[in-house]
């Protein structure tokens, strides 16, 4: 009888004592992945292309983005199916990727040299673009612990936005197995999706987070921590494009496998050695996007060096216009003289066919005479423009010698009126071609993901890539590509103009008022205009929010 | 074996307060105080901690005994008894007075950290933000902007006041961005604007004692004053260079801190020349405040003096309360080197709540902070990759 109760009593004991010892013993370690656990095979579709529309209403599938995607091919774009892919073909590829990129518990990425790319690339030295990007299995073991803990429950665990919270934010997590990101500062010279991020960018993203999203800053990180995360999310990244690249070339090419990319490298193409060249394409272009220098601003035109130097510039060019000028008259007299000489010849041919050629051609001599001497007068204004630009400069130049205050804030109004003007240009449709109403009125539209996005609102003093003035030099110098903001591609000396006027826009409180015109108007091309009637409208305006 | 539970709970609830008298010298007590009115608080909690422990205690002994008295005896027969009323009455009184007890004792300090009338003119003011999940923090350009002394006249302060609140609700061109951190100075009265974008959060300062809801909608203003610094002195950490005149700063910032920093000084010499002029004069509320001033120097010197009984290093520390509180300050660092003082989220409502930290810095003086802010600002105003 004793033996037979005492036994659901231990088992009582144990059920209670177990949670406790279970606390005692694990302690806060972060655990790792299951060795078991392996990466999850694609199954959502493929964006191949985005519709086009540009007018979208208010979409009502915010938080539903598997929908919203599957929506695409009616809305005029086109959308894969992975389901579409054989059964084998889908086992080859698991197993290829399991061998190239390991599994959650154990990443990895393995790159190659190839001797002959399609692309035209050349890719070698894999082995040290593996270290150089910090992609070597130690750094990525370390970076999927830290990924796990903070990052999967939004991104996901092959990085595909669609985590267990994922669904409840918007915009959405960043799916990464496009290979493509938004907020990018990597060279100009590189293009389209072989414009990766720096890692610098993945970075700044991950410690000052992403402004006005669900992205927290995770600046009480370690250095080293940021960067492993970095390095798991170029992982994840690398790993995705690869997947999602074989499955596209597999379906369009309907299983053919010598459709697939590495067939014209390779005459005995499978899917093993596809993956293993687009993983070590991509490994090249990562590199690429981190070893070339950054995109580099033109330096700012309102610091004392750069004045002289502009104005210095300016008045050369303008001297070489006057020059120009001057010898005008003199030449035009030649042509005169010459024409002059044409006539009498004429008068004194015998043959009126040739006379007539000489008539017409001293007629074309004084015409281009004319045109010369009204030239020059042209020419010598252009030139005086220039003189005044570079006195202008010379006197911005010598207030800010002397220390006036007053002088470098008129400057700086100079530079907003100029940036405003670059903004609402309505010939170049610069900005306000997709920024309408300053951002206030515009709709949604497409971006590379399936994603229904639209361009700033600019009046909002939040600033997803970053809010410092070369945060927002990098979104407009190069654009966001992904999301179909295109590269601004302006004069040098404009882009600080136009970044100092985005940069006031929020805050028409700040703007130059009406009472304030004459104050500000201390320079002759400074016309003011008054901002804040052009800007703020009251009633339009988002209103007071605190930073939202 | 008929006793096994009331040896199972007896154990257990003896390891149970076991661990609560241990756990002040193992360390696994509350973080270190240096709120100036951190200690209200604690006294508080040492007060509701006591009745709440008694009464534990009392109810765990009691049902201990009874598991062990009353468990199961072979042929013993149960006997049913009706509630004492006189016995109710006492055990529904007690708490009732107890409560109202506690609902009286914690006025004071509820009035010195909550109410807005209360709360001492600031030396700089924060904008906090809640977001799921960080802390956004917004410091205005102009440290002193929203600043007025005892003296100023009340319906300036209630300009101020105002707009205080519109900066709190509209950011503004100039204004300095820093996710998740909190920088202050040594004996600065901050006020707070605690404002949130989605949910509910709870900011909360655990070496400061302080903790406030955030709600949606609402702009919340608090206040703190950090009787001690966790920070290296700025100079050394980024400049290396200890003269805070040649600290680079285009834009006249740290030097206007500084400027109104020794005015402030000045002006209190002088203060305290005319008080010491008419002393006969002084009204009876002065002295009042002397007098509280005095009595918590005295017990601010006798827990330093008790600290330094305690700590071998300090034995050639001299009785002067500066001297005392200089070393103490420097042992509190040196135990909090790793800037470890925490903002933290206390509304648990899910697992990143536990992610939502932040931290404070406390620098030692004025100066370094505003040499802080405007290193904060080039960073943010950088043209340069």
């Amino acid at each position: 009888m004793i033996s037979a109760r005492s036994s659901p009593r231990g088992l009582r004991l144990v059920a209670l004592a177990s949670p406790l010892l279970a606390c005692l013993l694990g302690g806060c370690q972060k655990a790792h992945y299951s060795e078991n656990l392996r990466y999850p095979a694609r199954t959502d579709l493929i964006v191949t292309k985005r519709p086009e529309k540009q007018d979208v209403d208010f979409p009502h599938s915010l938080g539903k983005l598997d929908q919203s995607i599957a929506a695409i091919p009616a809305e005029g774009g086109k959308a894969l199916d992975p389901k579409e892919l054989s059964p084998g073909d889908r086992k080859e590829l698991q197993e290829a990727l399991e061998k190239v990129f390991g599994t959650p518990a154990d990443p990895k990425v393995e790159a190659h040299d190839f001797k002959d790319d399609v692309e035209g690339d050349e890719l070698k030295g894999a082995g040290q673009k593996i270290d150089a990007l910090r992609i070597d299995s130690g750094t990525l073991a370390r970076g999927s612990i830290e990924y796990r803990w903070h990052c999967l429950h939004c991104h996901g665990l092959a990085g595909d936005g669609r985590g267990p919270t994922g669904p409840w934010v918007h915009p959405h997590p960043r799916d990464y197995r496009q290979g493509t990101f938004k907020f990018v500062s990597s060279s100009l010279e590189l293009a389209g999706s072989r414009r990766k991020p720096r890692r610098a960018d993945l970075h700044r993203t991950i410690e000052k987070g992403i402004e006005g999203t669900s992205m927290p800053a995770f600046n009480h990180f370690t250095r080293d921590q940021i960067e492993q995360i970095v390095s798991y999310v170029l992982h994840l990244s690398i790993r995705g494009q690869v997947e999602q690249d074989t499955i596209v070339s597999l379906i369009a090419g309907k299983g053919d496998k010598s459709k697939l990319a590495v067939a014209q490298v390779d005459k005995n193409a499978t899917i093993e050695k596809n993956v293993r060249l687009l993983a070590s394409r991509f490994v090249a272009q990562w590199s690429d996007a981190d070893t070339l220098p950054p995109n580099t601003p033109p330096p700012y035109s309102y610091t004392p060096e750069q004045l002289e130097k502009d104005a210095g510039e300016l008045e050369g060019k303008a001297g070489d216009l006057a020059s120009k000028a001057e010898s005008a008259p003199t030449k035009a007299k030649e042509l005169e003289a010459e024409a002059d000489a044409k006539t009498k010849a004429a008068a004194a041919a015998k043959d009126a066919k040739a006379a007539t050629a000489l008539r017409a051609e001293a007629a074309s001599k004084r015409k281009e005479a004319a045109a010369l001497r009204a030239g020059a007068a042209g020419t010598e204004k252009q030139a005086a423009s220039l003189r005044e630009g570079a006195r202008i400069k010379k006197s911005q130049l010598a207030a800010l010698k002397q220390g006036d205050g007053e002088a470098a804030r008129a400057m700086k109004l100079g530079s907003m009126v100029r940036g405003y003007r670059l903004f609402v240009d309505k010939k170049s449709q610069l900005c306000v071609g997709c920024h309408k109403d300053y951002g206030r009125q515009v709709q949604f539209r497409y971006d590379t993901w399936g994603t229904l996005v639209r361009p700033a609102n600019l009046t909002n003093p939040t600033y997803r890539g970053g809010r410092r003035p070369i945060d927002v030099y990098w979104r407009i110098s190069g654009g966001i590509d992904p999301s179909g903001m295109a590269p601004a591609n302006v004069a040098p000396q404009d882009y600080w103009d136009l970044i100092e006027f985005v940069q006031a826009l929020p805050y028409p409180q700040m703007l130059p008022g009406a009472h304030e015109t004459e104050r500000y108007a201390r320079f002759k091309d400074e016309k003011i205009i008054n901002l804040r009637d052009k800007i703020y409208v009251p009633g339009k305006q988002d209103g007071p929010t605190g930073g939202h | 074996m008929q006793k096994w539970w009331s040896v199972f709970f007896g154990v257990v609830l003896a390891a149970t307060f076991g661990l609560w008298i241990v756990a002040p010298f193992a360390g696994w007590w509350l973080p270190p105080n240096v709120a100036s009115y951190g200690d209200q608080v604690d006294d508080l909690f040492y007060v509701i901690l006591g009745f709440t422990g008694f009464f534990f205690l009392l109810t765990e002994v009691l049902l201990v005994y009874c598991l062990w008295r009353f468990a199961y005896r072979e042929g013993h027969k149960s006997t049913y008894t009706h509630g004492n009323h006189w016995l109710e009455v006492f055990w529904t009184a007690v708490p009732a007075g107890i409560l109202l007890f506690i609902s009286f004792a914690q006025i004071k300090a509820w009035e010195n950290i909550k109410y807005q009338s209360r709360m001492p003119p600031p030396d700089m003011t924060v904008q906090v933000t809640g977001r799921q999940w960080e802390w956004r923090m917004r410091y205005p350009y102009d440290t002193a902007r929203f600043n007025y002394t005892n003296d100023t006249d009340p319906t300036q302060v209630h300009i101020v006041q105002r707009a205080v609140r519109y900066w709190a609700e509209a950011p503004e061109a100039d204004d300095i961005h820093v996710p998740n951190e909190l920088h202050v100075w040594q004996g600065a009265n901050v006020k707070l604007y605690l404002r949130t974008l989605d949910v509910l959060h709870s900011f909360y300062l655990p070496n400061l004692r302080l903790k406030q809801d955030a709600l949606p909608g609402k702009t919340i203003p608090m206040w703190f004053k950090a009787t001690a610094s966790n920070t290296v002195r700025y100079e050394n950490e980024w400049l290396g260079n200890k003269d805070p005149q040649k600290w680079p700063d285009e834009l006249g910032l740290s030097k206007k801190l500084l400027e109104e920093a020794s005015k402030t000084e000045q002006a209190a010499e002088k203060d305290k020349e005319a008080k010491a002029k008419d002393k006969v004069a002084a009204s009876r509320e002065e002295a009042k405040k002397a007098r509280a001033e005095a009595a918590t120097l005295r017990a601010d010197v006798a827990s330093l003096k008790s600290e330094r009984a305690t700590r071998p290093e300090l034995a050639n520390v001299g009785d002067e309360p500066d001297d005392l509180r200089a070393a103490a300050s420097k042992i509190r660092y040196a135990a909090h080197r790793d800037h470890s003082w925490e903002i933290a989220c206390a509304e648990l409502c899910g697992a990143r709540h536990a992610y939502m930290k932040g931290r404070l810095y406390v620098h030692p003086t004025r100066e370094d902070y505003a040499a802080w802010l405007a290193h904060a600002y080039r960073q943010q105003t950088s043209r340069q990759p």
